[in-house]
């Protein structure tokens, strides 16, 4: 093989390409990895708030029977969000986790998950279950007078 | 505040201590809960209220260790607010190694019912914090509970 000016340039932008093409995979890789830390921890916070959210309606007083209504169309709501929210999940886990990415992030999120419904089912206990008794209501009004 | 345990609710805490997932549920009590007002309490560990509307408050008090309300190990403390007095009758984890579903109803009411007979009949421990040693004292001997 003769060796040319030619010759070595070739092989020298051809290196070169291939080595910026690399750098370039790998950043983009790392802008996708911080895409994706962003996007579980805006979903874990936004997740929480909404909990906090949920729980609030245990607080309301009087609540009429048009409430009750909308308060079960929420709790509704609540339970079909919790199987798209696990869905979604389980999804982003098996990309990510399993390659040992973001696993901190996942295990957070589920946290918001879990906390998510267990809310929800709470309020449902309290609202439609509980306060329906009527040894609980006796006893709401026999601590009322302490 | 003064702070006032069931004797239940003391043995429930103290089986907790022992295994090693719930080892910081003395300091996650201290932190969430003692020498703060009662509106701080009930905002600091994301109550749920059972009667709504009520002069004195029965509260679902969601207690955390780790950062954040959704991550490490949650416990459900049951309390009852009277006149700055927070009495304290029962502690379920929902998460960790002794996990457990919500209590039904029923068994709610039978716990605010004992609840409101050892308060009538003056059948509680008064505790108090020493938040330096984050330890918790029986009020009459200075003796620590767990």
């Amino acid at each position: 093989m003769t060796t040319t000016i030619e010759n070595i340039t070739s092989r020298l932008v051809e290196s070169y390409t291939i080595s910026l093409t690399e750098e370039e995979t790998v950043n983009t890789l790392l802008d996708h990895i911080n895409y994706k830390r962003r996007e579980f921890s805006d979903f874990a916070n936004n997740l929480e708030k909404l909990s906090d959210l949920i729980r609030e309606l245990t607080w309301l007083a009087d609540i009429k029977s048009s409430d009750q209504v909308i308060i079960k169309g929420l709790i509704t709501m609540g339970k079909e969000a919790d199987k798209n929210f696990r869905k979604y999940y389980s999804s982003q886990k098996k990309l990510y986790a399993q390659k040992g990415l973001l696993k901190q992030e996942l295990s957070k999120w589920k946290s918001t998950i879990e906390l998510h419904i267990e809310t929800v089912l709470e309020v449902e206990h309290i609202i439609f279950d509980l306060r329906k008794r009527k040894d609980f209501n006796e006893l709401s009004a026999l601590l009322n007078d302490l | 505040m003064q702070y006032y345990f069931q004797d239940t609710f003391i043995t429930e805490v103290k089986k907790l201590l022992k295994k090693k997932s719930y080892k910081d549920c003395e300091k996650a009590l201290i932190s969430d809960i003692f020498d703060l007002s009662v509106e701080d309490v009930l905002a600091n560990c994301s109550a749920f209220r059972l009667n709504a509307g009520a002069k004195n408050p029965i509260a679902k008090l969601r207690i955390s260790y780790d950062s954040g309300k959704s991550s490490g190990y949650r416990v459900y403390v049951f309390a009852m607010i009277i006149d700055e007095k927070l009495f304290f009758a029962h502690v379920y984890p929902k998460t960790g190694t002794y996990g457990q579903h919500s209590l039904s109803a029923k068994e709610e009411v039978l716990k605010i019912k004992n609840l409101l007979a050892d308060i009538k009949s003056d059948n509680l421990a008064a505790v108090y914090v020493d938040k330096k040693q984050s330890k918790i004292y029986y009020a009459p001997n200075n003796k620590t509970i767990f």
